[in-house]
C-alpha cells in the first residue's frame, strides 16, 4: 500500500522538475556522483531511452551537475546570439558583456586560489567543487615549490623522466665522506715516503733521542747548545743560498769526483746536534751525488765541509769548556757542603751532649720525687690498715661488752624474777585472801540487806492486801503498788507481776468478794430474762422471752446442763463457796444474749483475780529470797 | 480514809453496764413507739380534719404509720446486739 502510493510520487519528480531538486541538493551534499543513479525499491525500473540522464554524468566526471547545466545555460546564452547578431550595438553590448564576464570570472578564480594558497578549508572546497579549481591550484603551489627548491624540480623532473638510462654503476668518488685530517690539503696520492703526517713519530723518535742527553747536561750547556743550534740553522739557508748560486753560477763547472763526493766524516765528535748536522748533510751530499751533474757542487760542498767541521770542532770546544766549569763549580760546592755538614754535626753532637746530661738530671730528679711518694703512700696505706685494724678491734671489743652487758642484764632479771615470785607469790596469796574476807563480809552485809528488802516487800504486800480486803467499795492502790516496786528494787519477777496487772484495777480498785456476789445476783436476773432468745431475735422475741422467763422453774444445787438456767445456778453455789475463778470459768461459758450481758461483770471478776495472783507472786518472790539468802 | 474518798471520783463511762443493755433497749423501744404512734395519730387527726372531712381512717391509718416506724427501730436495735444503742434518726 505504502509503495503503490509513494511510487507514483517519485515518477512524478524523476522528471525534469525532479532533476534539478535532486541534483541540487545532493550536490550541496557532496555525494552526488553516488546517490544520483540511484534506485528505490519503490522506483519502476527506469526508461532505458539512452540519451544522457540528467544525473548520469556526474558518475563520470568530477564536474558536478550543476556546473554542467550552467555551462549549457551559457552556451545557450552564447549560441542563439552569434548567428543572430544583426545589429552592431548588440555585438557590441555582448562584446561587453563576453570582457566582463571574463574580467569577472578571471578575478574569481584568482581570488579563490590565492585564498585556496591560504586557506586549508577554501582550499578544500575549491578544488572539489570548482571546475579547474585542481589544476589552477595545483599549477602555482608546484610554481611555489619549484622556486624554493629550485635543485628538487631538475632532480625529481630527471627521476620522473629519465629512469636511469645508461646504467652507469655509482660511483662514490675518493675524497668523499669523512677523513682523519683536521684540514687536509687538497693533495692526494698515497707516496709514503714523503714527508707527512705519517713521519712525524719517527721524527719525534729521533728528537728524543737526541734530547735526552742534553737533557742530563746543566740549563748552562742546554742554553749553549740551544745557541749553537740557532747559528747552524742561520748558517743552513746562508749556505743553501750560497750553494744555490754556485750552482747557477758554475754550471760549467767540471765535476771533480763526479758521483763520489765523499761523505763528511767526524770523528771524536760524539755531539748529537753535530751528528745531526752531519746526517743531514751526508743526506744532501748523497742526494747531490745521486745527480748526474753532481761535480758541480762538488767544490762548494767540500768548502761546506769545512766550514761545518770547523762548526764541530768549535761546538766541542765550547762543550769541554762548559763541562770544565761545571765540574769546577760541582767541586767547589761538594766542599763547601761537607764543611757545612761537618759543622752541622758538631754541633748537633754538642746539643745532645747537653740535653742528656739535662735529661739524666731532670730523671734522677723526678725519680727521687716518686720514691719519695710512694714511700709516703705505703706509710699512708700502713697507717689507714693499722688503724682499721685498731678500729675492728674495738668494734669486737664493745661487741663483747655489749654481749656481756646483756648477759648480766638478763640474769640479773632472771634472779630478780625468781626473787620476786618466790616472795611476791607470797603476797599474792595474802591479797586473795583478803579479797574473800571482804567478799565474804560484803557477802554477809547483802544477806542482812535482801532480808531487809524482803522483810519490807512483805510489809508493802500485806499493805495492799489489807486495802483491798478492807475496802467496802473499790479504791485505787496505786501507792501501794508503787511502794513494792520501789521495795523489790528490779527484781524481774515482781516487775512481771505488776505488769501483768491491768492499770485500770489499780486506778480504780477493784471490787471486794461480797461485791462480786451482789453485783452476780443483779446479772444473772437479766441473764434469765434473755436466756429463752434465739441468735438472730427481734422485738418480738425479746418481749416472747421476757414474759416467758417470769414463767419459768428455778433450777437449784448442782444441776448439769449446758443450758443458761443451769450455769447461772452453778456459778452461783461456786460463788457462796469462794471459789471465784471457778464461778468466772463456769460464766465464760454463756453464749449469745446471755454472755453479752454478763460480759461487764466477768471483766471485774477477771481484774479481781489478776491482782490476787500478782500479789501471790510477790509474796512468793519475798519469801524465796529470804530463803536464798540462808 | 480520806485517801480513798479523794481518789474515788474516778471518770466513770457513759457506757451502761452490760447487764443493764437489755432494759435500755426496752425503754428506747417503747418511749419511741408511743411518741411515734401519737405524731402519726396527730398527723392523721390533721389531714382527716382538713383533707378528707373528719373521716376516722386517716387518724388510724396516722396511728398505724408510727408505731410501724417505731417497731422496726426497735427491732433493729434489738437485732444489733451489743452495739450501744443510738438513737435511729440521729444517725
Amino acid at each position: 500500500m505504502l509503495r503503490s502510493s509513494i511510487a507514483p510520487s517519485r515518477h512524478l519528480l524523476s522528471y525534469s522538475a525532479r532533476q534539478r531538486a535532486t541534483s541540487q541538493w545532493l550536490s550541496r551534499a557532496g555525494a552526488s556522483s553516488r546517490l544520483s543513479g540511484q534506485r528505490f525499491f519503490a522506483d519502476s525500473k527506469p526508461p532505458n531511452t539512452g540519451g544522457v540522464t540528467p544525473a548520469s554524468p556526474s558518475s563520470e566526471s568530477s564536474v558536478p551537475p550543476e556546473t554542467l547545466a550552467k555551462a549549457a545555460e551559457q552556451q545557450e546564452s552564447n549560441v542563439p546570439p552569434s548567428p543572430q547578431t544583426p545589429a552592431p550595438r548588440k555585438s557590441g553590448r555582448f562584446r561587453r558583456f563576453l570582457t566582463y564576464l571574463i574580467l569577472t570570472s578571471g578575478l574569481a578564480y584568482g581570488g579563490s586560489v590565492f585564498l585556496a594558497l591560504k586557506s586549508d578549508n577554501f582550499h578544500d572546497f575549491f578544488t572539489e567543487f570548482v571546475p579547474y579549481g585542481e589544476e589552477c591550484v595545483l599549477y602555482f603551489e608546484e610554481r611555489d615549490f619549484y622556486r624554493r627548491f629550485p635543485s628538487a624540480s631538475r632532480h625529481s623532473n630527471r627521476l620522473s623522466g629519465s629512469p636511469r638510462e645508461d646504467g652507469k654503476p655509482v660511483t662514490i668518488s675518493s675524497n668523499s665522506g669523512l677523513s682523519w685530517k683536521v684540514a687536509d690539503v687538497e693533495e692526494s696520492g698515497a707516496n709514503v715516503s714523503k714527508k707527512g703526517p705519517h713521519m712525524s713519530s719517527h721524527e719525534g723518535l729521533v728528537n728524543a733521542e737526541s734530547a735526552k742527553p742534553e737533557e742530563r747536561n746543566s740549563a748552562v750547556q742546554k742554553a749553549k747548545d740551544e745557541k749553537a743550534k740557532k747559528s747552524k740553522k742561520e748558517a743552513k739557508p746562508a749556505e743553501k743560498g750560497e750553494t744555490k748560486p754556485v750552482a747557477l753560477e758554475e754550471p760549467r763547472q767540471p765535476a771533480v769526483a763526479a758521483g763520489t763526493i765523499e761523505l763528511l766524516q767526524m770523528q771524536g765528535n760524539d755531539e748529537a746536534v753535530v751528528q745531526e748536522l752531519v746526517k743531514t748533510f751526508n743526506d744532501i751530499v748523497t742526494v747531490i751525488s745521486a745527480d748526474e751533474n753532481a761535480g758541480k757542487y762538488s767544490a762548494p760542498i767540500a768548502k761546506a765541509k769545512e766550514e761545518l767541521q770547523k762548526i764541530g770542532e768549535k761546538i766541542s770546544a765550547l762543550r769541554s769548556d762548559a763541562q770544565k766549569a761545571a765540574q769546577e763549580e760541582i767541586n767547589k760546592a761538594h766542599s763547601t757542603f761537607d764543611e757545612s755538614a761537618r759543622e752541622l754535626i758538631r754541633r748537633f753532637e754538642d746539643m745532645r751532649g747537653t740535653e742528656a746530661a739535662q735529661y739524666r738530671e731532670e730523671f734522677e730528679v723526678e725519680r727521687e720525687k716518686l720514691a719519695l711518694a710512694y714511700q709516703e703512700k705505703i706509710k699512708t696505706e700502713l697507717q689507714r690498715a693499722q688503724e682499721i685494724s685498731e678500729q675492728r678491734l674495738q668494734n669486737e671489743l664493745v661487741e663483747q661488752a655489749i654481749e656481756l652487758n646483756r648477759k648480766y642484764v638478763h640474769d640479773v632479771k632472771d634472779l630478780v624474777e625468781r626473787e620476786r615470785e618466790g616472795r611476791l607469790g607470797k603476797l599474792d596469796e595474802l591479797t586473795a585472801n583478803i579479797n574473800e574476807l571482804e567478799e565474804l563480809t560484803s557477802g554477809w552485809s547483802n544477806v542482812i540487806d535482801t532480808n531487809l528488802k524482803t522483810q519490807q516487800l512483805q510489809v508493802a504486800v500485806d499493805a495492799v492486801r489489807s486495802v483491798l480486803e478492807r475496802a467496802e467499795t473499790p479504791r485505787p492502790f496505786v501507792r501501794e503498788l508503787v511502794a513494792v516496786k520501789e521495795l523489790a528494787a528490779d527484781d524481774p519477777v515482781v516487775d512481771a507481776a505488776i505488769a501483768s496487772i491491768n492499770p485500770t484495777a489499780y486506778q480504780r480498785g477493784i471490787p471486794s468478794t461480797s461485791q462480786i456476789i451482789e453485783r452476780f445476783r443483779r446479772v444473772a436476773s437479766e441473764v434469765r430474762k434473755a436466756s429463752l432468745l434465739p441468735e438472730d431475735a427481734g422485738i418480738a422475741s425479746h418481749a416472747a422471752s421476757l414474759m416467758l422467763s417470769k414463767v419459768m422453774f428455778k433450777k437449784d444445787g448442782l444441776a448439769g446442763g449446758d443450758d443458761v438456767e443451769s450455769i447461772l445456778v452453778r456459778t452461783e453455789t461456786l460463788l457462796e463457796e469462794g471459789n471465784v475463778d471457778a464461778a468466772a470459768r463456769e460464766m465464760n461459758t454463756l453464749q449469745g444474749w446471755a454472755k453479752i450481758l454478763s460480759k461487764d461483770w466477768l471483766a471485774d471478776v477477771r481484774r479481781v483475780l489478776e491482782v490476787k495472783q500478782a500479789l501471790e507472786v510477790i509474796e512468793a518472790e519475798a519469801r524465796l529470797q529470804c530463803l536464798r539468802v540462808e | 480514809m480520806a485517801d480513798s474518798t479523794e481518789s474515788r471520783p474516778v471518770a466513770r463511762s457513759t457506757k451502761p453496764v452490760s447487764e443493764a443493755l437489755l432494759n435500755e433497749k426496752w425503754d428506747r423501744a417503747i418511749s419511741s413507739m408511743i411518741i411515734k404512734s401519737s405524731l402519726g395519730l396527730s398527723f392523721g387527726v390533721v389531714f382527716s380534719v382538713l383533707l378528707f372531712k373528719r373521716r376516722a381512717w386517716p387518724a388510724w391509718v396516722g396511728l398505724g404509720f408510727g408505731a410501724g416506724r417505731a417497731w422496726e427501730e426497735a427491732d433493729t436495735s434489738f437485732r444489733r446486739g451489743e452495739s450501744p444503742i443510738r438513737d435511729a434518726l440521729r444517725r
